[in-house]
């Protein structure tokens, strides 16, 4: 290894994350609701000051969690809607899976827009790798 | 081979590294992931400042 970058990954592709959020709920089970500032809700069901334009609902999310949302930004980013309880809970998993997706999908378009070829590696657990031709 | 070797964490975080060349021939291949996020940390490795093998050149010039 010669030089490296860290990036911390920013939703910056709404249809991107969308395809990722789908994959996500697909393969967890679970559904998502699309709509414009739709309400979110807490886990006494009572209504949250937040509103999301994506959500996850509190059931699917876990016992005495909260709704996990997703809204968009003035600048066209996607922001998360996570409780400090659902941080430390299933939330917390479910948003990186969204995360880890997106991220996975927009490395590969960036590095083929630049001319290179993608390869994907599986490896154990989630962590996902890709071999690119410099 | 050269090859920029990327790892997506488990949070979703990119980890870009570059594998195969070193020194100058580096600069730049990094480039396409910066515009995906905000850069935490990058820098150059012992390897980046590695001197290419000269011995085979010069057996090959002995030869000649």
């Amino acid at each position: 290894m010669s030089k490296y970058v860290r990036v911390e990954t920013q939703i910056k592709d709404e249809a991107m994350f969308v395809e990722a959020l789908k994959e996500m709920c697909l393969e967890e089970g679970i559904e998502f609701e699309r709509g414009e500032s739709l309400s979110l809700y807490g886990y006494q069901n009572q209504e949250r000051p937040e509103k999301a334009d994506y959500v996850i609902r509190r059931r699917y999310v876990g016992r005495a969690a909260n709704d996990l949302g997703f809204k968009r930004c003035e600048d066209g980013s996607i922001e998360a809607i996570i409780s400090e309880y659902d941080q430390r809970h299933r939330g917390q998993k479910l948003l990186n899976g969204v995360r880890r997706r997106y991220a996975v999908r927009a490395v590969q378009q960036a590095a083929r827009r630049a001319g290179h070829t993608v390869r994907t590696e599986k490896t154990e657990g989630n962590t996902v790798r890709l071999r690119i031709g410099a | 081979m050269a090859e920029i070797v990327i790892e997506i964490t488990e949070d979703g975080q990119i980890k870009g590294d570059i594998e195969g060349i070193h020194g100058p021939d580096c600069e730049g291949l990094l480039e396409f992931l910066k515009d995906l996020g905000e850069v935490t940390d990058e820098g150059r490795t012992r390897d980046y400042y590695r001197q290419p093998r000269r011995q085979q050149r010069g057996r090959e010039q002995a030869k000649r």
